[in-house]
């Protein structure tokens, strides 16, 4: 009796240590990314200014929202498809400043089946935005962030977080 | 009377000698730079005895003295040559903690010449001291935010009267922020005045782009901009009179 008690409260152990939660997948899964996905209208929820020369030094004052000074939540961005490739994008500001820079051009990721970089292509000048996260690309609403990156002096200086959704 | 006449004309002629041979004007970017921040020094050796000469090499030292890595005197070490980005125009970058091989916080100031590989062919004047800004946020009455802003990005001034060192600005009911742009020639379009926000008790701030309130024409190339707080101030027959702090510059940085 004292046997199927023990093996019962070591199965019982087991299993409850193999219930374990996911961990969220990196961005470079490609078990997470569907181009078609990040195709259509993106809307914008909020836009952070980094500073992250700041954020190297550990210094305070890492970030704050611009969002409202800016109207940046007007700013849509709309990723066309070509088939299952990048196609054409367009940039509507409304009264948003325009920090993205374009309008309109084709985009373009650096990997298909990995990105974490998606680039916007105006003639030969292209801006290039950090794929934040794409975990809640195939959820309704979609959720995406992206990250404007700025440099000088061999190192990133301060960044835009947009935080997107669908 | 004579030998006064040969005294003043050997000053002139000192005089004369020193500005033919010239001095070179040296650059850093950025402005101004930690121990652990990558920076680059132009020298433009025009009219000096450097003027032509090619290669040219750096030579450096700091608060903690000589560095025995560039090399001789008469011989500079190969990895201290400069790189030549125009006529008499040489650049050299590094990061200071690297370069010189110490702790961030041992670094107080750089110091820099520019030579020919040996020396006696051929110098600039000394460039020092060069202050290397401390590795610790200081908290001050004013800031900008971001620490490094082109014209073309989100620019957030702040005033925290709880940090002001004088009485006027711990006095004054903050109102708005006077704003100038200016390149190496002088002012770039014209003043502006924003209204300041309360964030906080005596806290203020106002944020801006600049190439949107300023019109800045294509070559202009602006290099830095000056901000004062303004507002007003009860005076001692108990008049709201204005008031106005301090004028300060921030550069503009080459973000791309």
């Amino acid at each position: 009796m004292k046997q199927i008690f023990s093996i019962t409260l070591a199965i019982a152990l087991f299993t409850f240590a193999s219930c374990k939660r996911d961990a969220f997948k990196e961005v470079g899964n490609n078990a997470d990314f569907r181009i078609d996905a990040l195709g259509g209208t993106w809307s914008t929820t909020s836009v952070t200014q980094t500073d992250e020369d700041a954020i190297r030094k550990g210094f305070p004052f890492k970030m704050q929202d611009i969002t409202s000074d800016f109207n940046l939540n007007q700013t849509k961005i709309t990723f066309n498809l070509n088939g299952v490739n990048p196609g054409t994008f367009t940039i509507a500001y409304g009264t948003a400043a325009k920090l993205l820079k374009h309008t309109s051009g084709n985009w373009a990721l650096d990997n298909l089946q990995k990105p974490t970089m998606v680039y916007l292509i105006n003639g030969t000048d292209s801006v290039k935005l950090k794929i934040n996260n794409y975990t809640d690309l195939g959820q309704v609403p979609s959720r995406l962030g992206l990250k404007l990156l700025k440099s000088a002096y061999g190192k990133t200086q301060l960044g835009y977080d947009y935080s997107l959704t669908k | 009377m004579k030998k006064i006449q040969q005294l003043f004309f050997i000053l002139f002629a000192l005089c004369a000698f020193n500005n033919a041979i010239g001095q070179a004007t040296a650059v850093i970017t950025p402005g101004s730079f930690t121990a652990e921040d990558q920076i680059t020094i132009r020298i433009n050796v025009s009219g000096t005895s450097l003027a032509g000469v090619s290669p040219v090499y750096i030579w450096n030292w700091s608060n903690l003295g000589g560095l025995n890595t560039n090399g001789d005197w008469t011989s500079s070490n190969e990895t201290r040559k400069m790189t030549n980005v125009g006529p008499n125009l040489w650049e050299f970058t590094f990061t200071p903690t690297d370069f010189y091989g110490v702790n961030p916080s041992e670094l107080k100031w750089l110091g820099f010449l520019a030579k020919a590989k040996n020396g006696n062919n051929g110098q600039t004047q000394d460039f020092a001291p060069n202050a290397v800004e401390p590795l610790i946020f200081i908290p001050t009455v004013n800031r900008v935010f971001p620490a490094r802003v082109s014209v073309n990005d989100v620019t957030s001034v702040f005033i925290d009267q709880n940090l002001a060192p004088d009485l006027t600005q711990q006095r004054m009911t903050p109102v708005s922020v006077e704003i100038k742009l200016f390149n190496v020639s002088g002012q770039v379009g014209t003043t502006y005045t924003q209204i300041l926000k309360k964030i906080g008790t005596k806290y203020y701030t106002a944020s801006f782009i600049p190439s949107s309130v300023f019109t800045i024409p294509a070559n202009a190339a602006p290099i830095r901009f000056e901000y004062k707080f303004k507002g007003t101030i009860i005076d001692a027959n108990n008049i709201s009179v204005p008031a106005e702090g301090p004028v300060y510059s921030k550069p503009i940085d080459p973000l791309q």
